[in-house]
């Protein structure tokens, strides 16, 4: 029978191949990973899928140990593959998480097995892992999507220095950013670092329900308080019991609720409607908005006592324009997660696509360029994303004003705008054609060449010199 | 200047995020090494063993596998962070002391020597 390329391997790194070509056709053909090992913890098999899980090639794994390879949470303490070897007891769907080359957690079930020879002799242990991250991907999705913060900002680095103190102190945090900024990921982040983390988080938007409706959510309500009260209902912060609550949009809370709200942070304890005993109030509060709280404060649209309660620690969450350096690694992270999650392979955006994004000015933040890339998945379904991908308001020059013209303010950038359309509407009707679009403009085509690099304009591929109509 | 090495039955630990033991080891300023001491990072969380690593006032973190999130902490903590290392915990020592870290020959499997994988990825010798 011909030999596997995982035989060949086995013999070129100088391994004793342990299983028949037959299994080794098997083993190659699944998609779970599986290695073995020896009696000294080399791995002496690796099939193609744990190549692919771990990141690490076979020539590279074969004869190492399997810590080194496979990197798993649970290789320094409770090793189901060491248990199995010490009590001949098979392991099945153990849960753990292995750190890949690039740093990423993979989820992954482990399950474990002696490895027997013909003669019944132990002569090592079998691995077999499945990755779980599209599970995991999903769950989260469920949960409402908790997802890890991705940036190479110093700003934003900075702001992931400060968490683990931060997180570790439960006081009341406020999270200022715009909308599309991750206020609510910084703060599942805060919970997740938190000795509270084992409890639940809970999120709230206040400026998404009516007044009244809101005081139910948050206080809860008990039979009886009002006409439709069939039953106690628990509000949010008594289902965030033990965990952290997070008041999203703060700065939309209406008056009378700002005094509850504030008399629950000075007394911890809280009333739902209807009751006339006090709860105690076991959570810690974060709240968000993309407000300047300040300003409120002076025009007395929001009271300077709470404001003074909630802002202990204020964290300032940075515009992606503010960010440029994290465009290129969230798209990417954005890539790899629709990848997981549409069981496809796009291999990320082209050179040209990335350039296109990172022109715009964000408006919708870390929201908006995952749409843009989501969008961008309905209309490639394979190689890379294209800026044909994009929406065609891309196209049109940002208004991000240019550093070395930026001394004329707003006046600049509006006549900017308006000679960049023109030159835009120019090159359109001329498909796009630049000899002719110049000659339209009455400017050599090296002037319009240099417009078209310092205005930012986008061109597709094709020049349009086959269309010249002279 | 002080160093850490998470370290697991006198190797390097392979995975940071679940290391349970730090050796501490305070430098001269000639770069020999003046005293030592073992350290527990029996923690739960991960901003636990930053905490432990600031308190220590470690400047150089090397260790194992390395989970991005928690590598930016540290970094953000101000400590350089010699990540996916391999090999017994002495000579990889001795290799910081002589400037040779990080090194193809106390890297991980996967990678290239330094902060990056391989561009080989599975073929790569």
């Amino acid at each position: 029978m011909k030999k596997t390329a995982s035989c060949e391997h086995n013999e070129q790194a100088g391994a004793h191949c342990i299983c028949d070509p037959l299994v080794c056709s098997i083993f190659e053909s699944i998609s779970d990973g599986v290695f073995t090992v020896d009696e000294n913890w080399r791995i002496t098999f690796f099939n193609r899928a744990a190549e692919e899980i771990t990141g690490v090639g076979r020539k590279n794994a074969l004869g190492k140990t399997c810590w080194e390879v496979f990197r798993a949470d649970a290789c320094e303490t409770g090793c189901p593959l060491r248990r199995t070897l010490e009590n001949g007891k098979p392991i099945v769907n153990r849960t753990a998480y292995i750190v890949t080359a690039e740093g990423a957690r993979i989820p992954v079930s482990i399950s474990t097995a002696l490895l027997k020879d013909a003669k019944g002799k132990v002569i090592g242990g079998a691995e077999t892992f499945r990755d779980l991250s599209v599970e995991e991907e999903l769950k989260q999705q469920l949960q409402g999507g908790a997802r890890e913060i991705v940036t190479h900002s110093p700003a934003m680095r900075q702001i992931m220095g400060m968490l683990p103190d931060v997180a570790a102190s439960g006081a009341t945090v406020v999270i200022r950013g715009e909308t599309g900024t991750g206020k609510e990921l910084l703060a599942r982040a805060i919970h997740d670092l938190s000795p509270r983390r084992t409890g639940p988080f809970v999120a709230i938007n206040c400026g998404a329900l009516p007044d009244t409706l809101l005081e139910s959510e948050l206080f809860g309500y008990k039979k009886g308080a009002f006409t439709d009260a069939k039953t106690d209902k628990p509000g949010r912060f008594a289902r965030a019991k033990g965990g952290t609550i997070l008041l999203d949009e703060i700065g939309d809370l209406s008056p009378v609720l700002q005094v509850k709200l504030l008399r629950m942070l000075q007394e911890k304890t809280y009333e739902p409607l209807g009751s006339t005993k006090p709860e105690q109030a076991d959570v810690r509060i974060v709240t968000a908005t993309h407000r300047d709280l300040e300003v409120l404060v002076e025009r007395e649209e929001f009271r300077q006592d709470l404001y003074y309660r909630i802002n202990v620690v204020r964290l300032d969450l940075p515009p992606l324009r503010e960010r440029p350096e994290d465009i290129a690694l969230l798209a990417d992270h954005f890539v790899r997660h629709f990848n997981r999650l549409r069981g496809v392979n796009i291999a990320g955006l082209r050179a040209d696509t990335l350039s296109l994004l990172q022109q715009h000015d964000f408006p919708g933040n870390i929201r908006e360029l995952e749409n843009l890339i989501e969008r961008a998945y309905v209309l490639c379904h394979q190689g890379e994303i294209l800026p044909s991908h994009l929406p065609s308001t891309l196209a049109v020059p940002s208004s991000r004003p240019d550093k070395s013209l930026k001394t004329s303010g707003g006046l600049n950038t509006s006549a900017r705008q308006a000679e960049a359309e023109s030159i835009l509407a120019a090159l359109r009707r001329h498909h796009f054609n630049r000899v002719a679009a110049a000659e339209e403009l009455g400017i050599h085509k090296s002037t319009l060449h240099r417009k078209i690099t310092r205005l930012g304009i986008y061109l597709p591929d094709q020049d349009g010199r086959s269309a010249r109509r002279d | 200047m002080k160093i850490a090495l998470a370290v697991w039955q006198e190797r390097i630990s392979p995975v940071f995020d679940a290391s349970r033991s730090l050796r501490v080891v305070q430098l001269t300023a000639e770069g020999k090494e003046e005293r030592r001491e073992e350290i527990s990072l029996d923690v739960a969380y991960p901003s636990q063993r930053v905490t432990i690593l600031m308190n220590q006032r470690i400047e150089v973190l090397i260790c194992g596998a390395v989970s991005a999130p928690l590598t930016e902490m540290i970094s953000a903590a101000k400590i350089k962070v010699i990540s996916f290392v391999a090999g017994e915990a002495e000579a990889v020592l001795a290799a910081f002391l002589c400037g040779e870290l990080p090194s193809e020959a106390y890297t991980q499997p996967g990678f290239c020597g330094r902060r990056r994988r391989c561009r080989g990825g599975r073929n790569c010798q």
